[in-house]
């Protein structure tokens, strides 16, 4: 006679307990993370710009800094300039064809020699080079952009780094240290980077003009905060998944 | 002209986001829920007949390996109920002599040979392969995959429900450390069964037979017309005859059959590029009817549809970037540059593929391979060049659709009208 057997315990079947504490905690810091970025942004501003101002004084860049003054309304927050003399900016059309077509050069003698998903990437990077070219044609100078990248990219991604590693993340099972070191080491850096990436954006719209400042200010936006938050999320998830072998399973089937 | 440019971009803001959203939904479902039924307690208990095709092209490297494996499978031979049928499929190497071999040894293994037919292709040679098809559940296997000894008695215990038509059970890469490419392309299949697949068993939406480690109860094939013999994804195709004709698949996350991932890019691009044309075709003919389906609930509809779409999303990106350039060049107004911050944060880069890499993260870490997760960060470029294939892919499956598959739709129907005039005659 045939008897009817058990379902198994396997990888197929098992799914994880969540672990709610760490998630709530995680959903509190994101929200303490909003509130403190409604009521600070100013704050957080002047401060990136002031740091920003310090390396292009380093990288001997002329500029001058307005800041905005500290108190502003909630939510009316304004975020701070940096003027350049117009006369100051290279005219850099023709330089930058110059390298739009070197980099075009390169890319063509290297591409058959390329795997096709880094010759993809190359397309990319001489297309984005192209656009920048049509760009510094057709608008030679716009550094009113700017704002926008302080408005959107420098300040959005910390609230939705910390909600992607507070439901991400904080529910696996695992050691709350290592998940807080996740999410502490992706903020320092996509503060860092948003720092450096301003301040590389300025100093290439004076030493080469709009092409170089628009190729800093479009390509690594979205894309470099993707990879960064992608490499802080799979060192945390690593460092919480248990061994290969293990044999006890901590789940529900 | 800005605001239409909008209008489209928004819109595919709108579609991409939905994707982003499905994604969280099914990871949060598959890591942290309760996991749908998957039969195992039926295997052994439950044995049908069955007969499993294998289509084979060229595969003398891997012929007798899957043959021997299905020869020494755990399940009940006696009387017919089990029955391996070999396809040569037009092969120009030793495949039909290994597949006469096995026919020699083993009486319930049956060689077909096609040579000279007019259609080369998988789901032709399957057809050939069901005509002689005896039994009441069919089970398909490609040369290359290595199903383990309890393989068919778990991928039959599902039909004990009456409205399952198909099963479908997870495929698994078994030469993942031979190159760092190959360990790439081997994650991506972890995160689609092991939580794709798994999240929409769960959830009762729309699991998708696979065209292998699976199959179909006879009576359903039959009764639903064969594999078309011009598909290039027959596998999708014939699940939507099932779910719209009232039947459901199930997906067993449990039943694992092992295969050689792709080594190679253009490998891989080869095969990503035949799957972007043939799901293409599926949703130009099926979309409408998913929505109008009066077997589906609106979660299936919708699932269903957005299944359909999993191969639009890279031209809808690559149009968002496009459109996103234009309104970069062209003075836009103060809205678009939020609209473009919007497409590249929330639904396709930041919160949007992160949905995707979450799957992958979550799948490795349930199989226990948590020193892998760290090979996302190398999927980047391969997903430039999906986006860059799969983009490709659609544009000719849009030509085709619009040519080829109606000409040859037209030729069909003249020719069935044609037969019934003769037939009244």
């Amino acid at each position: 006679m045939t008897t009817l057997g058990s379902n198994r315990l396997c990888r197929g079947s098992w799914s994880l307990r969540p672990q709610g504490a760490h998630l709530a905690l995680g959903l509190t810091v994101t929200v303490a993370t909003i509130l403190l970025l409604i009521a600070y942004v100013q704050v957080y501003w002047i401060s990136q710009a002031e740091l920003v101002s310090e390396v292009l004084r380093f990288a001997r860049v002329p500029h001058e800094l307005f800041l905005p003054v500290v108190g502003a309304k909630f939510l009316h927050a304004i975020p701070p300039e940096f003027v350049m003399d117009k006369a100051q900016f290279t005219e850099a059309v023709s330089l930058t064809a110059i390298i739009v077509l070197f980099l075009a050069i390169l890319i063509l003698a290297l591409l058959r020699r390329l795997n096709p998903p880094f010759r993809v990437l190359a397309i990319f990077l001489l297309a984005n080079a192209i656009v920048n070219l049509a760009y510094g044609i057709l608008h030679p100078e716009q550094p009113a952009l700017l704002q926008v990248d302080w408005l959107t990219s420098g300040v959005v991604i910390i609230p939705l780094i910390a909600l992607m590693f507070s439901t991400l993340v904080f529910p696996i099972p695992g050691p709350l240290s290592t998940k807080l070191a996740g999410l502490l080491g992706c903020l320092v850096f996509s503060i860092v980077w948003s720092t450096l990436r301003l301040s590389l954006a300025l100093a290439s719209l004076f030493y080469l003009g709009t092409f170089s400042f628009m190729f800093l200010e479009y390509v690594p936006g979205a894309f470099v905060d993707f990879i960064y938050i992608l490499l802080f999320y799979s060192l945390t998830m690593r460092r919480l998944a248990p061994p290969a072998d293990t044999s006890q399973v901590e789940g529900t089937s | 002209m800005s605001l239409l440019v909008d209008l489209i971009l928004l819109s595919i803001f709108l579609v991409l986001f939905s994707y982003a959203i499905r994604h969280y939904r099914f990871y949060w479902n598959r890591t942290f829920g309760v996991q749908g039924e998957a039969f195992e307690r039926f295997a052994g208990a439950y044995t049908p007949s069955v007969s499993i095709l294998c289509p084979m092209r060229n595969e003398e490297k891997v012929a007798s390996r899957l043959l021997s494996s299905l020869v020494e499978m755990d399940y009940n031979k006696d009387n017919g109920r089990y029955e391996v049928i070999a396809i040569d499929d037009n092969s120009t190497d030793r495949t039909p002599q290994i597949i006469d071999e096995y026919a020699a040894k083993c009486p319930f293994v049956k060689a077909i040979h096609r040579s000279g037919s007019p259609i080369l292709s998988k789901p032709a040679a399957l057809n050939a392969g069901l005509t002689f098809a005896r039994n009441k559940i069919v089970l398909f296997f490609d040369a290359d995959y290595i199903p383990p000894k309890d393989c068919v008695k778990k991928l039959v215990a599902p039909f004990t429900d009456p409205l399952v038509a198909g099963v479908m059970g997870r495929v698994v890469p078994v030469n993942p450390p031979e190159t760092m490419l190959s360990r790439v392309f081997e994650i991506e299949r972890a995160a689609g069964y092991q939580i794709d697949q798994q999240a929409r068993h769960n959830l009762g939406l729309i699991p998708q037979y696979g065209g292998t480690v699976g199959g179909f109860r006879r009576a359903f094939l039959s009764d639903h017309g064969r594999f078309d013999p011009y598909h290039m994804a027959e596998d999708t195709d014939v699940t939507y005859k099932a779910y719209l004709s009232g039947w459901k698949i199930c997906y067993v996350n449990t039943v694992e059959c092992y295969e050689e991932a792709a080594t190679q890019v253009r490998q891989r691009g080869a095969q990503v590029r035949r799957w972007t044309i043939g799901h293409n075709y599926c949703m130009f003919d099926y979309a409408l009817r998913t929505i109008t389906s009066r077997f589906l609930t609106f979660w299936s509809k919708l699932d269903g549809i957005m299944l359909l779409g999993v191969y639009l999303q890279p031209f809808l990106i690559l149009s968002g970037w496009a459109l996103g350039i234009y309104s970069y060049l062209f003075e836009p107004p103060f809205w678009s540059p939020l609209l473009v911050a919007l497409f590249l944060t929330l639904s396709y880069n930041v919160v949007g593929n992160l949905g995707l890499f979450s799957e992958i993260g979550s799948a490795l870490y349930l199989d226990r391979r948590g020193r892998s997760i760290w090979l996302t960060t190398l999927m980047l470029p391969t997903v430039l060049y999906y986006v860059a294939v799969e983009s490709r892919g659609f544009i000719r499956a849009v030509l085709a659709h619009l040519t080829v598959r109606r000409r040859r739709r037209k030729a069909a129907s003249e020719s069935r009208t044609t037969v019934s005039k003769s037939e009244a005659t």
